[in-house]
């Protein structure tokens, strides 16, 4: 799959402390290619937001990363801090899911806007702003000329995800991770946010990686989807979920084989001790069982 | 339906709260429950929607009179809530409960899980103490937690489903008529909350009870309610049928929050949600002259600005407030055409919900 | 969530795990040294003050005979020495911490009494009830309260009992403050109206809901104070209310010892040592207690 964005492979993500070992990532593998849309879901423990961590070099020092993450041609997995500095935001940027806590209170937006272009690339003031106000326009947030000049508590809470688009724009990144970047808006408010970032990476080429824990939202927008459950890789493709029954597994107790088997309606024996491998059972539809369901119903 | 009259019948319900800027100054009123008035028949699962600022936590918390509305009637089984004081108003609560958005928030992290669903036999008094953990128990045992596993457990040992069955216990307890939810799922894992929504529906069968559910999924409300009826911005703006208002929605409003629900099938047409809405929320403190909606809809004209709009029939048992509605026997008004056509097949999106 | 680091639950990537299995995995006690270690010296501390002079050979801290007067360090009989007046000075040492600390729990557990229970019904009844109290309670602040504790000591005449009255004019009104913050706090806290909604009338609700709630903020509160109210003791001393001589106290040890400082520094460093040390204590245990408590 070369000429692919960017490339997860085998990526583990194990985190230690109070003597126990957690792994959050097993075995991630999947893909992006350039101006694509993958949606990675998954429950509350899936991985989904660690994997993405991981791709931004924004996991805490008890992490330990292993596998590879290539993007752009350059492996990511090992990176030093100030190489990973300058590719955050130039090549990869991010959008986090609760506005209000990810702006500085006490900064106009205009000069957060500023300081994002700035950090990225020696810019005269006068110049910057301009810029920044392109990205305001560009991100339709409406009266940009007065918007820079507010503070964060001044604008709703879909007007403030739209300022960290436009933030995360500023050094025209190849790839925009949107981590639950809706989940805490409004349902009208989420679909004008989603039109919005599914214009904007056809306008700009951007690929996007949409995280969520809402299958219909990820289906609905997403070209490729990457289910995810106790960090590993379940499912890639469209598909429906009913109803389970159980809690999502404790990661610091694995046992041996696939961890979905307490809440599976067809899980046996097999499954219990050994770990189903995931494989391309189906052109372009990738899965890790040794009971499939068919037709969409369990066996 | 049934014939008799209604359980909970509201009447031109109004709350508002003052808002204080720095120093304690007044600064404004927001008026977030605003003339307000539907019925609740026995045995019926309302559901309510509406977005952030629509004032549908408000309305609820207004019908049980935490705290008292500022005008309108609440008529309970007959007797008006919002003239009872002290005592009478007590007694009134024991029929009424409710279940919050947060499942460890609406428990007290130092207590027991059986103090917990304990709490309102204490207060009524019902029963001596060994009677009151027998109902306890068996309030946990409906719930679909072992009381020998979990009577004594904490809020912070509980997962968030766990914890919203102890509240629904409690609220259970009292053997009450109407409960409450207020986005009473909202928080919970997409797989557990479809546990929890069939629970719910077993209790309502088996213990004969009223819901009035609070949702802004506008996909999960469908699924557990007979009727849903729908606020922007402190108005009832629609009320209908659940399948009637789906699939054919009068208000633009409804059609717009129809439109948002993101469909996951691949092959249905896209229809941009820039069409049916623009813009931001106003502000509750200075809400838009006439329908409140008109400063975001596409199909608003002049005398939207002027006349506020009153909720009428125009279907069967289906209402809605608007001069332009979409559909109904008074369709033919003339309106710009609304772009996007009518909303996708709902049904569709309730399989994966 | 007590096993795992606690940057990761910051960051909100870790899930949550089952609290038996943390207790299982044996993690529970782990962060509690910050809270285990001051409390052995507090306890000791305590044990020394309180329970030592009673089954131990400590002689007592008054009636010495002046012709044992000054003696230095190590003297046969006397570990610590004697002071200017012939009382044995570590024997003084213990005292003095006996009648200091007394007067420390007192204020401090009067204060969290009261003012707790001011702080508290002021702020979950609200409105002209919470002013009022609050206002009443400013006036106690602003009140010069040394110059009452120089006019208690000229009136009333200095003793312990008076000594605790006057600091109280500075506990109590902190107290309602700390319990008036920390209770509005809960108040907003859902559960509060669902146990509204259950029927739950105000006596229970406060002593069932708040109460358990904001102690641990009290309780911490309250530490910390202990050290402070020991000083303002010691401070009284000076100004002539404190525990009347020949009664020790560390603070006015301290006091008298100001006058043979440059003689014979040891009547001010050793209580003053004693003093610090037992500061020390009770803080690193507020603070201790703080951290876990907030944890959890």
């Amino acid at each position: 799959m070369s000429g692919a964005l960017l490339e997860v492979t085998d990526l583990r993500v194990d985190f230690r402390g109070g003597g126990q070992v957690l792994r959050a990532v097993d075995q991630l593998t999947y893909s992006v290619r350039r101006g694509q849309t993958v949606a990675v879901i998954g429950e509350s423990g899936s991985g989904k937001t660690v994997s993405s961590r991981a791709i931004m070099g924004l996991l805490p020092p008890t992490a330990k990363v292993t596998g590879s993450i290539r993007f752009d041609d350059v492996e990511m997995v090992g990176l030093a801090e100030k190489t990973m500095r300058s590719h955050r935001g130039r090549g990869v940027a991010m959008v986090f899911q609760d506005p209000t806590r990810s702006l500085n209170p006490t900064m106009r937006i205009g000069g957060q806007i500023r300081e994002a272009i700035q950090t990225h690339e020696k810019t005269p003031r006068a110049t910057a702003h301009d810029r920044a106000l392109e990205l305001l326009e560009l991100v339709r947030l409406p009266a940009a000329k007065e918007r820079l000049e507010q503070y964060p508590h001044q604008l709703s809470g879909g007007m403030r995800q739209r300022v960290m688009i436009a933030i995360a724009l500023a050094a025209s990144p190849k790839l925009l991770i949107a981590d639950e970047a809706t989940t805490a808006l409004d349902v009208t408010t989420q679909a004008q946010i989603m039109e919005l970032l599914r214009d904007l990476q056809q306008r700009l080429g951007m690929a996007l990686i949409m995280i969520s824990h809402d299958l219909g939202l990820a289906a609905s927008f997403a070209d490729e989807v990457v289910v995810m459950y106790a960090g590993r890789l379940e499912n890639a493709s469209h598909a429906p979920l009913a109803a389970v029954p159980g809690q999502p597994p404790n990661l610091a107790l694995r046992e041996p084989g696939c961890p979905f088997t307490p809440r599976c309606p067809s899980a046996t024996d097999q499954c219990r001790q050994h770990m189903p491998a995931f494989e391309e059972h189906e052109p372009e539809h990738m899965w890790a069982c040794w009971h499939p369901c068919e037709e969409g119903v369990a066996r | 339906m049934s014939t008799d009259a209604p359980l909970l019948d509201v009447r031109g319900l109004v709350q508002e709260f003052e808002v204080r800027a720095q120093g304690g100054v007044k600064s404004g009123i927001v008026q977030a429950v605003s003339d307000v008035s539907f019925t609740l028949a026995k045995g019926e699962t309302l559901g309510l929607v509406g977005e952030t600022g629509s004032g549908k936590s408000t309305l609820a918390r207004a019908i049980l009179q935490a705290p008292r509305p500022k005008a309108g009637e609440v008529l309970f089984e007959g007797t008006d809530l919002v003239k009872l004081r002290g005592r009478e108003l007590l007694r009134a609560r024991r029929q009424m409960q409710m279940v919050f958005q947060d499942p460890f928030g609406s428990l007290d992290p130092k207590w027991s899980v059986t103090r917990i669903v304990e709490e309102p036999l204490i207060a009524f008094r019902t029963a001596a103490r060994g009677e009151r953990r027998r109902q306890v128990n068996e309030a946990l045992d409906r719930v679909g937690l072992d009381p020998a596993r979990y009577a004594d457990r904490r809020p912070r040992s509980l997962s968030g489903g766990q914890a919203q069955r102890v509240a629904i216990a409690r609220a259970l307890a009292l053997d009450p008529a109407l409960i409450i939810y207020d986005e009473a799922v909202s928080s919970l894992d997409v797989l557990i909350r479809a546990q929890v929504l069939n629970l719910l529906e077993r209790l309502r069968a088996e213990m004969s009870l009223t819901y009035l559910f609070i949702a802004h999924d506008l996909a999960l409300v469908k699924q557990v309610s007979d009727r849903v009826a729908v606020m922007y911005l402190g108005k009832l703006v629609e009320i209908g049928p659940a399948e009637s208002l789906y699939r054919e929605p009068l208000h633009p409003y409804t059609v717009a929050l129809l439109a948002s629900i993101p469909n996951p099938d691949p092959t249905a047409p896209r229809a941009p949600v820039t069409n049916t809405i623009r813009g931001e929320p106003p502000s509750p403190i200075d809400p838009p002259s006439g329908c409140r909606f008109r400063t975001r809809c596409p199909r608003a004209q002049d005398v939207c600005a002027s006349e506020e709009p009153p909720l009428r029939k125009l279907a069967d048992g289906h209402l809605a407030a608007c001069h332009f509605p979409v559909g109904g026997r008074e369709s033919n008004q003339t309106a710009p055409a609304l772009a996007g056509g009518a909303p996708h097949d709902a049904a569709a999106s309730d399989r994966h919900a | 969530m007590a096993n795992l680091p606690s940057d990761l639950v910051v960051a909100g990537v870790a899930p949550s795990v089952d609290e038996a299995a943390a207790a299982k995995a044996g993690g529970r006690w782990r962060g509690s040294v910050g809270v285990i270690v001051p409390g052995v010296m507090v306890l000791f501390i305590i044990g020394l003050c309180f329970i030592w002079p009673i089954i131990g050979p400590v002689p007592p801290p008054t009636g010495g005979s002046i012709l044992n007067a000054s003696l230095p360090a190590f003297s046969p009989g006397h570990f610590l020495g004697t002071d200017p007046v012939g009382n044995d000075e570590w024997s003084r040492i213990l005292y003095g911490g006996r009648a200091s600390l007394e007067i420390a729990f007192a204020v401090q557990g009067i204060g969290m009494l009261l003012g707790g229970l001011l702080g508290a019904v002021a702020a979950y009844l609200g409105g002209w009830r919470d002013a009022t109290i609050m206002r009443l309670l400013d006036v106690v602040i602003a009140f010069p309260a040394f110059v009452l504790a120089v006019a208690i000591a000229q009136g009333l005449g200095p003793s312990e009992v008076h000594t605790i009255w006057a600091l109280c004019f500075f506990s109590v009104p902190a107290f309602a403050r700390i319990s008036r913050a920390a209770t509005l706090r809960v108040r907003e806290q859902t559960f509060i109206t669902a146990a509204r909604l259950s029927g739950t009338r105000f006596p229970r609700m406060l002593l069932g809901h708040i109460a358990p709630n904001i102690l641990p903020q009290l309780v911490t509160f309250g530490l910390l104070g202990i050290g402070i109210t020991m000083i303002l003791e010691g401070a009284l001393s000076f100004v002539g209310l404190g525990v009347p001589p020949p009664a020790p106290s560390w603070g006015n040890m301290i006091a008298q010892g100001q006058s043979t400082l440059s003689a014979d520094p040891r009547y001010v460093l050793l209580p003053s040592a004693a003093l610090f040390i037992t500061v020390v204590s009770f803080n690193l245990l507020g603070d201790g207690l703080r951290a876990r408590w907030s944890n959890q």
